[in-house]
């Protein structure tokens, strides 16, 4: 006798991003195994991440071949003129369609590895082993010059690696031979690093673990929070730093990062060697706690962090509210929604691969501008420049609440949106197998509706503005576990994946 | 009376007269000068004896302190006995090193005194020290350097400012502390110098205490030697008139005789009396023994000798 069709809906498949932690068994079938490439809308959904578009046009011929723009920093003056910063083959550069070498004459930098922060209407740019190099337009124009070069310079200042501008002075840490000493300079005077209230804390003594090395420094709800690789400090009283004291420790986590920490406006967002990590905001409490935000990607990210040998970098866009993370040597980027935390205190994951981001910056204005080996990019459209690129999402293999029977699939019920001339392949599989049975779709054939270029009640046709495809696709095969997956090529076009209705039919036990 | 001696008659007993006058002068004043000599020895063994009498006759005061002893010369001599020189030695001592630390460079007290008041400090500043380096380490504040704050943190600075004032109080009350204690060996040393004069003091005026009774024994003596010296003076008189009367009555019987031999002349009264009573008789002397026809014949002898 004919058994009745079960419906398997999968609704907003991958809205909780990637799980390669928990076993896939039983899981919840939200999670996916691959999403690549994508992101977490804003209504929830597995979606394309967007592409980036060329910003600077000489970028091939100012950095020769050299990794490309490794800094980008955009610098505001008190009057609100803007200057974008970015530093790629040894030199630094600003404007942002025509980078213009604006090294300090007779300054000959060794690395790309700029932290660059603004203090008082004066932009600092700190990395290892290098004079710090300062920018303002005083002038009239704007200028960079090294420390020494400075007529209002004084002291000493560190060849720090991290640089942190917060509570009226600047915060420099990392110095080669001396990872265990903060640094700050007089208050307003980022380039005063004698007399005032400069100072420093060596902070041998405090490591809860006994040992540690400072990575990165953050300033957040009033606290002076400094990284180390394996604890974190916590000072209150950061305004006064003659008198600040400590009030708390981490032990156990800290930062291998310099450039992963972000600020969320609520968080803290680091790089740990044991996944990313954020502070919560702190209300009433005196500690501060702490969420695993990678803890579902974990393992893979890790594996893929100890690779690297050139500077992570991180950037959080509260427009897009997600909080990047790239591995320039693996050429992928880990993407974290920061909408809304899993119930496990985590954050709905994606990865980003064939982007090969060097560097990031959030503007003012919220643009992402994305340093990369051709120059300056800004992430914006479905094009990767001009070429497409493929977007990639497959579910963790699904038993569909009965782990002892077959499933027969019978027909995929889809509803993407968006897509434009988009080449589509429907991927599923049984039993874990990676030979999947695909089915090709190009979404998105019909044409948009554009404003003004038809009157109602003419000859002309109307779409809504984004296209809603929802093909059915008839399956074969059957097996105890099933992996579907949707592999896209993005052509300059949203496309996300809506809904996934999956009808199967359910077998004998095995 | 007669001629004399260039009458030859009478000029005989003139020319004797002359000699035995000049013979019996001569014997007198030999009389006489012999009769000096011997007072000036006498005198002079007088005197002898007076300043033997009177001289000085040392004495020994002996007590159970000490023996004090006058010495002919006058001066003293005092033995402590070895209780009392050995206490004087140890007091001189005592005082000598106190004089010896009132001589001392005041800074170099002032520095051994403020060793001692920093000593007294030092382990409430190290235990002060070690809270505030476990406070600050619990603060996480161990390693701060303020360049507000000299280089350290306002608690170090605090800490070394308080440490710094109290050297200097110590330094200050050090100063007081040795100039006082200056004064105070000052007054010890004096004391203890005074007290070590102290048994010469007691051996003189033991000394002293004695000069009473030595000074009957002194007086009893001069008083002698006065005595002698005027029955001495009294002898000599006696001697000198008796000689005196001695030689005037053996000049007189000399002359007595001498004017039985030859004559005398009228005394001066007799000389008066004859003008008186108007008698030349009376001041014709007497011719004596050899006045007469002797006299003259012995005259005209000699004188025929020479015719």
């Amino acid at each position: 006798m004919a058994q009745q069709l079960q419906n398997i809906t999968v609704a907003a498949p991958g809205f909780y991003g990637l799980n390669t932690e928990d076993s896939p068994i039983g899981g919840n079938p939200s999670f996916a195994s691959i999403a690549d490439n994508c992101v977490i809308d804003k209504l929830g959904r597995i979606g394309a991440r967007e592409g980036w578009e060329e910003v600077s046009t000489n970028g091939s011929s100012v950095l020769g071949t050299s990794r490309g723009i490794e800094t980008v920093y955009e610098y505001i003056d008190s009057s609100g003129d803007k200057y974008i910063l970015s530093a790629g083959n040894n030199k630094i550069f600003t404007g942002t369609t025509t980078l213009t070498d604006a090294t300090p004459a007779g300054y000959t930098p060794t690395a790309n590895n700029w932290k660059v922060v603004t203090l008082n209407d004066h932009v600092y740019l700190f990395q290892r082993d290098h004079e710090y190099v300062l920018g303002s337009d005083h002038e009239g124009s704007f200028v960079l010059e090294e420390h020494s070069a400075h007529t209002h310079a004084t002291g000493n200042p560190p060849e720090a690696n991290e640089v942190l501008a917060a509570y009226g002075r600047l915060w420099a840490a990392d110095v080669t031979g001396n990872k265990h000493t903060v640094y700050w300079s007089d208050l307003l005077n980022g380039h005063h690093w004698s007399g005032g209230t400069s100072g420093s804390l060596d902070v041998t003594t405090v490591w809860p673990t006994g040992f540690d090395e400072i990575t990165a420094l953050a300033a957040h709800n009033g606290f002076l929070i400094i990284f180390g690789k394996k604890s974190i400090l916590v000072y209150s009283g950061a305004t006064s730093p003659a008198s600040m004291t400590l009030v708390d420790t981490v032990e156990g986590v800290g930062c291998i990062a310099r450039d992963s920490v972000q600020h969320t406006g609520k968080d803290i967002l680091f790089l740990s060697n044991s996944g990313v990590r954020s502070f919560e905001r702190v209300i009433q409490e005196k500690s501060l706690p702490m969420r695993d935000i990678s803890k579902n990607v974990r393992t893979d990210l890790m594996s893929l962090v100890v690779l690297q040998s050139n500077p992570i970098k991180s950037v959080y866009s509260s427009d897009n509210a997600f909080y990047v993370l790239t591995l320039p040597d693996s050429n992928t980027a880990y993407c974290f929604d920061m909408r809304t935390p899993l119930e496990d205190g985590s954050q709905r994951a994606t990865t980003w691969s064939s982007l090969y981001p060097l560097s990031f910056n959030v503007l003012e204005d919220g643009t992402i501008l994305i340093g990369k080996d051709s120059g300056i990019v800004k992430y914006s459209g479905y094009l990767d420049g001009t070429e497409k690129y493929e977007m990639r999402y497959f579910s963790n293999p699904l038993d569909f609440g009965n782990t002892s029977n077959l499933k027969f699939l019978k027909k995929f019920n889809l509803t993407i949106i968006g897509g434009q001339s988009t080449p589509t392949t429907l991927n599923w599989g049984y039993d874990y197998a990676q030979n999947y049975t695909k089915q090709a779709f190009i979404f998105g054939t019909g044409t948009l509706a554009e404003y003004g270029i038809a009157e109602y009640n003419t000859t002309g046709e109307y779409t809504s503005s984004i296209l809603i495809n929802t093909p059915k696709v008839n399956t074969s095969g059957s097996g105890e576990v099933v992996t579907i997956g949707l592999e896209a090529e993005i052509n300059d076009a949203q496309f996300s994946i809506q809904k996934i209705d999956i009808h199967a039919l359910l077998g004998r036990l095995i | 009376m007669s001629d004399g001696l260039l009458g030859l008659g009478s000029g005989f007993t003139d020319v004797a007269r002359g000699a035995a006058d000049y013979y019996l002068g001569r014997e007198n004043i030999q009389d006489v000068q012999q009769l000096g000599r011997e007072q000036q020895a006498a005198l002079t063994g007088l005197a002898g004896q007076v300043g033997e009498a009177t001289q000085f006759k040392p004495y020994t005061v002996t007590g159970t302190l000490a023996d004090v002893s006058a010495t002919p010369e006058g001066g003293l001599t005092v033995g402590l006995s070895p209780e009392q020189q050995a206490l004087q030695s140890q007091l001189m001592g005592q005082a000598a090193g106190l004089f010896g630390q009132v001589g001392q460079d005041p800074a170099a007290q002032q520095a051994a005194i403020f060793e001692q008041i920093r000593a007294t400090q030092r382990p409430e500043e190290e235990r002060q020290r070690l809270a505030l380096e476990e406070r600050m380490l619990s603060q996480g504040r161990l390693g701060l350097s303020s360049a507000a704050y000299g280089g350290a943190s306002p608690e170090l600075l605090a800490q070394e400012t308080a440490r710094q004032e109290a050297m200097s109080r110590a330094s200050l009350g050090a100063r007081q502390q040795a100039l006082a204690e200056q004064q105070q060996s000052l007054a010890g040393a004096t004391g203890l110098l005074g007290a070590g004069y102290m048994p010469q003091q007691q051996a003189l005026g033991l000394f002293g205490a004695a000069a009473t009774p030595a000074g009957f024994a002194d007086v009893g003596r001069r008083t002698g030697a006065q005595y002698q010296a005027q029955l001495g003076l009294g002898g000599v008189e006696a001697r000198t008139q008796a000689e005196d009367m001695a030689n005037q009555l053996r000049l007189q019987q000399q002359r007595s005789l001498l004017d039985s031999l030859l004559g005398r002349e009228a005394t001066l009264q007799e000389q008066l009396v004859a003008g008186v009573l108007k008698d030349p008789s009376i001041a014709e002397g007497d011719d004596g023994l050899l006045g007469g026809p002797i006299g003259d014949a012995i005259g005209g002898f000699i004188g025929g000798l020479f015719d």
